[in-house]
């Protein structure tokens, strides 16, 4: 077109139709000007300021508090928590072979009726497996309490030469080369495997480990003939005798640390030298010192202490009697206590079932 | 690639970065600033709830550890993420004040696991120490005694003060240390109890001991949980927080507004991109309508086509497939060589393909054969496409049919060849005669021209192709070149400015018109001008004289006694004579005087500008010559004389015919004065006056003709012998002048011969008589009564109109035979006896009569009568006059009737003018007799007028 002039401003002189045009364009661009600016302010806005989220102080705790069925964290926990289930009992996670499940067996009340936990080749490691069962209700983990989070506690299980001996990339690997693994991974957590997820699918398996329902959770709610006379009696004595004091919250333990032996020295009597907390502080005062385990489904949960090498409930507390109290306890507040104890057991969790 | 493009695409992707980098940095993650918002809210009221727990806890309020525990694993995840939270959040600044307070926080940890612990110790003991002390003091009781009792009171002084000894300020640790020294006390105290007392008061002691320095523990780690830098961190760095999330607000806001700038610049570019677009598009639209015409045009005009590097076909365009009559899939992927016509030999597409192969374009015209077999001739233009190295790997061939111009060319060049085939020369000239085209033949004779006389074509030829030009009308010339005539035919083209010439080479014709010329214009006997030449030689020099006023002579010679020569030694030897003698005469005139035989014996000889006397003396030198000459022949000897007759040809000579008249008239007067003699004519009064009068008669007879002015008479012919034989009228035709006079025939009747009147007059004649003939028919009358003889003149017997005329009227009046009888003169008749016997034959088969007039007065003879049929002859009133008194005239009377009869011919006798006469012409045995003694000429009207007055049957006027 030898007419057409390339310049916008020549071709608004030349032409009327032109001006038209730029009339027609200021139209439309003030109007999309006034459409898409609030709209960008809508997108792009402040947001709006969180307020202060004001809470009352808690409600002073009773010493012992009851176990609830646990409630799921979200959408997908159930799904997740069968997930760690299968990541939990799977060995080749592990260039050992060795799975979660090899020392926390799932068939019971996840111990072992063993004084140590085994290694791979079946030796002995230096402590006692402790049960996962309401695992989740803990503030503090491993035998030395050193750990806060469960997270914590798996990375360490899982890169420990003497345990499972794995690493992240391996595990992670073995994951992705499973196709039903890969296939729950791209379900629920849209594909990503990685630290976090695997992480979080275990962790949502060991909430799941709750054991809410057991005699003494009925009696707290309420219902004063959950426990037998005996058993009341030995919560009596449990309480006088000041078990209460560090076994206490709702998984009676688990929550603090604490030495073993106050008055007694039960490393000179027959217990395996530990230096506990120690180990991993430096610190002096942690010598001995122990993560207060919790006493739910004790009854089931032998051997005892750090070492499994109390078989007895009753040697166990009578033992603890003798360490932390200086104190020979008589045979009938032994036999009640530990009727008390029984009074722990709850039936194993839904997901093991 | 091209800079510009380069260009613009770095252009196109700064800006795309520029954009992404401010959306991106205009982006906030308002969710994550939230969180870490709330979170730092949480932070800080967890860590206040931390420290109330604790205080509580201290206090002995808090029996067990699962929210504290909860607070402190919450501040841990919270505080440990702080950092990377924030500089994930561009916050990197604050990463130094939450790393530190990471630290903190780690500081103080196993310092809240120790307060717990100590806490858990004394409330065991506080839990175990009322039983043990409840224990010992019963044990001590029942025991009694001063010594256990005040034991008593101090163990239970002692057991009020430590469960008074709560989270002690530092003032009260001095108290602990008493009560740890009390305790002392009390295990040393000197009291003696039994073993069983002694180990109740050992276990309280331990016990109670161990809960004062738990408690003391307690105390100092309760000091190192309230150190309020965690607090105070946790405030400021929220605090900072909110400020820096406002900077980011804020720059967010910059880069939005930035990035909202940019938009609406682009989006202003946009619209007038797309109006521009919409401008491009239109002008497209009809640019591709305009090339879509313009191919449809060339696809009318030109034959395209493309083919691959091994020449197969690839594109054809319709008008190819038109041309060669395949369809698109027969020609996609076929050689281009289905298409190769044998007219072109192998070295023609060799040098084809070479050069195209080359890389070079190729023109040429190229003949393909179309699938029906038909050749095209097709001007093709071969391009071929290169790629990036240069070798061909197209080949684009572009078309026009030009076959009609191929055969229009071949036609042109057929027809060019006429001319160059053509063996006379054929040439085209310029307006300023220059040649523009010129034959083989043309060029030979240019060259001819050009050497022979170069001038001529120079000043000649300009001038007749300029005339041919102006006039627009062809030129001939005639011009003698090198020997040979030409004839030159210049036929102008004025619309080209140039002349054709066609010339033909004519000198045989020339020359054989020449010898026709000569012939015609010469005597063969002598060799000497002939009649027909003289007359125009003598109409010159009449001319000559006339105009000029050069006199000239004219001598008619006429020989005297040759009809000796001839009729005594044959025409062989009278050729012979006149031969010899014309070379003598010949001889005697001067070069500018020219000697004709007109014929016979006869000569004439003009004189060019010659005055009388010489003329005279040439006369006379010729005459003696004649005379003087002796012809010999097989032994004999003859002289012959000759009579001369001298005209002077002046300025009052009026005509050819006159002169000659008058030669002839002094000629006769010269053998009437004894031959052998020179006459010189002289016009005297007399002959002046009647050829006045003829000259008057010549214009007086037509106007007659016009105002019918010319009168018919008749007179009637009776039998003598035989009263039975049937007379007739002749008819006699009389002149009325314009006074009404009745004029005789001799008074124009020569006048009319002379002037070539008399076929007219025949013609006049016959028409009224035939009208008379059928008025009398239409009377009722006895038409066989009623018979007429008409008078022919000589030139009259050749008109085979008056014959066919006579022919129809005689049919249409169905008249018997012999109604109508015609007098012929026998000087006509045998002036002209060819004709005159086909005439008379003609006029006989008609039924007419014939009769001979005027016979025995003429050169008549009687051999004559064996070729002529005549039925009657006409004996000459001469000899009829005088029969009576001389007796020549009857003897001649009787022969003619003898002869007649002999030959079956009957005889009239005329100028009967007595009874005498009459009887004696019936004793001699004449058929008819005509005068004044039988009857006088009467007018034809009133004979008819008389007879259709008169009763059909009556014989009134009748024969």
């Amino acid at each position: 077109m030898a007419d057409s002039n390339p310049h916008f401003l020549e071709a608004l002189r030349d032409r009327p139709r032109r001006l038209q045009r730029l009339a027609v364009l200021i139209v439309v661009f003030g109007a999309a000007a006034m459409l898409l600016y609030p709209l960008l302010g809508r997108v792009l806005q402040d947001p709006p300021h969180p307020e202060a989220v004001e809470e009352g102080l808690p409600p002073v705790d009773r010493a012992l508090l009851p176990v609830t069925t646990p409630v799921p964290r979200g959408p997908l926990w159930r799904e997740r928590a069968e997930l760690g289930k299968r990541l939990f009992s799977d060995p080749m996670l592990s260039p050992k072979g060795m799975a979660c499940s090899h020392c926390h067996a799932l068939d019971g009340y996840a111990t072992l009726d063993r004084p140590r936990s085994p290694d791979r080749l079946g030796q002995e490691t230096a402590r006692n497996i402790p049960s996962l069962l309401n695992v989740a209700l803990n503030s503090r983990f491993g035998w030395a309490g050193d750990l806060r989070t469960l997270a914590e506690q798996l990375d360490r299980v899982l890169r420990n030469p003497r345990h499972m001996a794995s690493s992240w990339e391996f595990a992670l690997a073995a994951i992705a080369a499973k196709p039903e693994h890969a296939a729950a991974f791209g379900q629920l957590y849209d594909g990503r495997i990685e630290q976090s997820t695997f992480t979080d699918a275990i962790v949502s398996f060991e909430e799941a480990l709750a054991t809410p329902g057991a005699p003494l959770d009925r009696y707290l709610a309420g219902e004063t003939g959950a426990l037998e006379p005996d058993a009341i009696q030995g919560f009596r004595k449990f309480r006088e005798y000041g078990c209460i004091a560090c076994h206490q919250g709702r998984n009676l333990g688990g929550n603090m640390t604490a030495r073993f032996g106050v008055l007694g020295n039960p490393f000179e009597d027959g217990f395996a030298e530990d230096p506990g907390l120690y180990a991993k502080t430096g610190r002096e005062g942690d010598r001995h010192v122990f993560r207060v385990p919790g006493l739910r489904n004790v009854a089931l949960t032998r051997p005892y202490f750090h070492d499994g090498s109390v078989s007895e409930l009753a040697e166990a507390v009578r033992k603890m009697g003798r360490y932390q109290l200086g104190q020979e306890l008589p045979r009938k507040d032994v036999a009640q206590i530990v009727a008390f104890l029984e009074a722990l057991t709850a039936p194993p969790p839904e997901i093991l079932r | 690639m091209k800079p510009g493009n380069i260009l613009q695409i770095t252009l196109a992707l700064g800006l795309a970065a520029l954009m992404s980098f401010l959306f991106l940095r205009s982006q906030l993650d308002h969710s994550a600033l939230t969180r870490a918002e709330s979170n730092l809210q949480q932070l800080r009221l967890d860590e206040l709830r931390l420290r109330r727990f604790v205080e509580l806890a201290a206090y002995g309020g808090v029996q067990n550890y699962d929210a504290l525990e909860r607070l402190a694993r919450r501040l841990q995840t919270g505080i440990s993420g702080l950092a990377d939270g924030l500089s994930g959040m561009g916050l990197g600044e604050l990463t130094g004040q939450a790393r530190n307070l990471e630290q903190l926080f780690e500081r103080r940890d196993p310092a809240l696991m120790d307060f717990e612990r100590s806490l858990a110790l004394q409330r065991v003991s506080d839990l175990y120490l009322p039983s043990l002390g409840d224990r010992l003091r019963g044990t001590l009781r029942r025991q009694g005694g001063e010594g256990p009792l005040a034991l008593f009171d101090r163990v239970s002084a002692l057991e009020r003060q430590i469960a008074r000894l709560g989270p002690l300020p530092d003032a009260q640790s001095q108290k602990a240390a008493r009560l740890i020294a009390r305790l002392a006390d009390l295990s040393l105290a000197p009291v003696t109890l039994g073993d069983q007392l002694q180990v109740l008061k050992n276990d309280f002691v331990r016990l109670a001991s161990t809960r004062i320095k738990a408690t003391v523990l307690a105390r100092k780690q309760l000091a190192v949980l309230r150190d309020p830098r965690l607090q105070r961190g946790l405030e400021s760095l929220h605090s900072d927080f909110l400020q820096q999330v406002s900077a980011l607000q804020a720059k967010a806001l910059g880069y939005r507004m930035a990035l909202f700038a940019l938009a609406m610049v682009l989006l202003l570019y946009l619209a007038w991109v797309f109006f521009s677009l919409q401008d491009a598009t239109a002008s497209l639209r009809s640019a591709i309508r305009d090339l879509n015409f313009h191919k449809f045009v060339a696809d009318e005009h030109a034959i395209v086509s493309a083919t691959d590097a091994q020449g197969r076909i690839t594109y054809t365009n319709d008008h190819f497939r038109r041309l060669t009559g395949y369809a698109e899939p027969d020609l996609i992927g076929q050689n281009h060589r289905i298409l190769k016509s044998d007219v072109h030999d192998p070295a023609f597409y060799e040098n084809l393909w070479n050069t195209i192969t080359s890389g070079q374009v190729w023109q040429g015209t190229i003949c393909n054969r179309a699938r029906d077999g038909s050749l095209h001739w097709l001007e093709t233009t071969i391009v071929p496409r290169l790629d990036a190295s240069g070798e061909p790997y197209e080949y684009l061939a572009i078309r026009t049919d030009v076959s009609d111009k191929v055969s229009a060319e071949r036609q042109v060049a057929w027809l060019a060849r006429i001319p160059e085939e053509n063996p006379e020369p054929v040439m085209r000239l310029d307006r300023k005669g220059r040649v523009l085209y010129a034959n083989e033949a043309a060029a030979g004779l240019l060259r001819e021209l050009q050497d022979a006389n170069q001038q001529w074509l120079q000043q000649h030829w300009p001038t007749g192709v300029i005339r041919a030009l102006e006039t627009r009308h062809s030129q001939e010339m005639e011009l003698l070149v090198a020997g040979r005539y030409y004839h030159f035919y210049l036929v102008p083209v004025p619309a080209e400015e140039y002349v054709n010439i066609y010339a033909h080479d004519v000198t045989e014709r020339r020359k054989a018109e020449l010898q026709l010329s000569h012939q015609a214009r010469h005597d063969a006997l002598t060799g000497l001008a002939n009649r027909h030449a003289f007359e125009a030689i003598l109409d010159d020099a009449i001319e000559l004289a006339r105009f000029e006023g050069q006199p000239s002579m004219l001598l008619y010679l006429d020989l005297d006694q040759f009809k000796v020569v001839n009729d005594t030694c044959g025409h062989v030897a009278g050729d012979e004579l006149l031969r010899q003698l014309g070379a003598r005469l010949a001889r005697q005139i001067r070069g500018n005087d020219e000697i004709a035989r007109l014929g016979g014996d006869e000569f004439a000889v003009l004189l060019r500008n010659c005055p009388l006397e010489a003329g005279m003396e040439i006369a006379e030198k010729l005459r003696s010559q004649v005379s003087e000459f002796q012809f010999a022949w097989e032994g004999k000897s003859f002289r012959v004389g000759v009579s001369i007759g001298v005209v002077e040809i002046r300025e009052d000579a009026t005509s050819r015919d006159e002169v000659m008249a008058a030669a002839d008239v002094a000629c006769y007067a010269a053998k009437d004065a004894g031959r052998n003699r020179i006459h010189l004519f002289h016009l005297d009064d007399n002959q002046a006056a009647q050829r006045r009068d003829e000259m008057h008669w010549a214009a007086r007879i037509p106007q007659a003709l016009v105002d019918d002015r010319f009168v018919l008479v008749v007179q009637a012919v009776v039998p003598l012998q035989d009263k039975g034989a049937r007379g007739h009228y002749e008819v006699l035709i009389r002149m009325r002048d314009e006074a009404g006079q009745l004029i005789p025939p001799g008074a124009f009747i020569p006048a009319a011969e002379r002037y070539d009147l008399m076929p007219a007059i025949d013609h006049w004649v016959v028409q009224r008589v035939f009208e008379a003939l059928a008025r009398l028919k239409d009377s009722g009358q006895d038409m066989a009564r009623w018979r007429f003889a008409v008078n022919l003149c000589g030139p009259s017997l050749g008109d085979v109109y008056l014959v066919e005329f006579i022919a129809e009227r005689l049919r249409e009046l169905e008249l018997p035979p012999g109604q109508l009888s015609f007098e012929v003169t026998e000087t006509a008749a045998v002036g002209n006896l060819s004709d005159a016997v086909e005439f008379i034959q003609r006029l006989k088969s008609l039924g007419c009569e014939i009769a001979l007039d005027d016979f025995g007065s003429g050169l008549s003879s009687f051999a004559y009568l064996k070729n002529l049929p005549v039925d009657f002859l006409k004996i000459d009133g001469a000899f009829v006059k005088d029969l009576l008194d001389d007796p020549i005239d009857a003897a001649m009377v009787e022969a003619i009737n003898q002869i007649g009869h002999v030959m079956k011919i009957r005889t009239i006798a005329e100028f009967v003018e007595n009874d005498e006469t009459f009887e004696r012409l019936r004793q001699i045995g004449v058929d008819f007799a005509q005068g004044y003694a039988i009857d006088r000429p009467r007018a034809l009207e009133e004979l008819v007028q008389a007879a259709q007055a008169m009763p059909a049957d009556g014989t009134a006027g009748g024969i």
